[in-house]
């Protein structure tokens, strides 16, 4: 119930700021043909490594997007330090319906997990400073296809109830880019599991994320990300990480490539936030890469040949 | 207006497919009795053993993609890691020993009773 309420108020929260904003912007127009300059690509891509930015794709912009992480680097040299498995996919559509808001659709090959949500920038930062912050939020809604992996041995299934499958995460980005070559965003998530596993364990969890980019050249920049989680939701607590990476993103013409190394390998933030369980220290970590691709979809306005 | 048909769409969906507070363990209390697999007598490898491997470990340790190769779908590839060590090692998750399965969580304690004792037996194939 609580969550309804939530997302109720964000929703309905967000509509009304961006009325707000909207008129704003509409007075401000009316003084200033030119209206006000957004600063653009605060980061490449709708995801730094594997937390999302402040950035949707454009309007009618189709974006596919395949994301991969490989094993650890502490499997051993016969393992070729990971590169042999087991490795861990996603593939996502991301659809701009505005300037503003974008639809996504993936599914990750970890657990078996499909994922659909909205994004929406509810405020954007502007050349002049005026608004010096970018909010974004993003809801996504999260469903398992796997089957229980226990049913044999527990004589029940956990699944049995279709929506023990889902889980939820609502993600608020603030970002800001400082100068062309440096943009940092904080992340809060909350993440909601409709099902976890044990009496003591906590159904929500918690966490704030840091992350951010350094720009090297006009086309590759140092990227990382950093997420502290808050509440103890699991009595497992303990056996897992922070998840962290480190990246390098290359834009070659229509496509970002970003990879990294990172402790976590699954790519839902209702998976690698509270459930990552690489030991960074002892060599729990992989390599990993996003390849991302625009396609323009759609008549533009105005777009003449 | 588009914006606010979306987020009361997102808004509908979460409500119409329900948003719950349940742990397992107490919506399936059995769960807590453990006593639900068989770790009595002898355990046999083609109704016991291949039973947990089928379904935690084959997705990665399979001939056809042997992860740091180990193949668990043949008897010969079983023996070989249950007389190393690297079995018992490995799903209890003892020092020294990759923990499996990876990137998931430990097996059932029965399941790791069963293979435990079917490897102190010799792993035999029965």
């Amino acid at each position: 119930m609580r969550k309804f309420l939530l997302l109720f108020f964000l929703a309905y929260s967000s509509g009304i700021a961006a009325q707000n904003l909207d008129s704003l912007l509409a007075a401000e127009n009316s003084q200033n043909d030119d209206g006000p300059d957004y600063v653009s690509a605060t980061f490449k891509s709708h995801h730094l490594i594997n937390f999302p930015t402040n950035e949707t794709v454009g309007e009618r912009v189709l974006d596919f997007n395949i994301s991969h992480r490989f094993g650890e680097f502490n499997s051993g040299a016969q393992n070729l330090f990971g590169l042999d498995g087991p490795a861990s996919i996603r593939i996502g559509f991301n659809y701009g319906i505005n300037s503003r808001l974008m639809a996504t659709i993936g599914r990750s090959s970890f657990e078996k997990l499909f994922d659909g949500g909205f994004k929406y920038r509810i405020l954007r930062q502007t050349t002049d400073n005026k608004m010096p912050l970018s909010m974004t939020y993003q809801a996504t809604m999260n469903c398992t296809s796997q089957n229980d992996p226990n049913k044999a041995a527990t004589g029940v299934d956990i699944y049995q109830y279709f929506t023990s499958r889902l889980s939820y995460v609502h993600t608020l980005t603030l970002a800001r880019k400082f100068n062309s070559k440096v943009s940092l965003q904080l992340n809060g998530f909350y993440i909601h599991y409709n099902m976890v596993q044990r009496i003591e364990d906590s159904n929500d969890m918690f966490a704030a994320g840091i992350s951010g980019r350094i720009k090297l050249t006009q086309r590759m920049a140092i990227t990382f990300e950093y997420a502290q989680r808050l509440n103890k939701y699991s009595a497992n607590f303990d056996s897992f990480y922070n998840p962290m990476a480190i990246g390098l993103d290359l834009e070659t013409g229509g496509h970002v490539f970003q990879m990294h190394f990172t402790n976590a390998f699954a790519m839902n933030e209702a998976q690698f936030i509270p459930y990552t369980r690489g030991n960074p220290l002892k060599g729990g970590i992989r390599l990993g890469f996003n390849i991302t691709r625009g396609f323009s979809v759609g008549k533009k306005e105005g777009n003449q040949w | 207006m588009l914006m606010k048909t979306f987020f009361t769409l997102l808004a509908a969906t979460a409500l119409l497919s329900g948003c719950y507070y349940d742990k397992a363990e107490e919506v399936y209390p059995q769960l807590l009795l453990n006593n639900s697999c068989d770790t009595a007598g002898t355990i046999s490898y083609s109704r016991h053993v291949t039973v947990v491997l089928q379904n935690h470990c084959l997705s990665c340790h399979s001939t056809a993609s042997p992860s740091g190769n180990v193949t668990l779908d043949t008897y010969a590839g079983v023996q070989a890691v249950a007389a190393s060590g690297q079995l018992v090692g490995a799903v209890e998750h003892q020092a020294g020993f990759s923990q499996m399965p990876s990137n998931n969580p430990q097996l059932q304690p029965c399941q790791l009773t069963q293979i435990r004792k079917w490897v102190q037996a010799g792993a035999p194939n029965n």
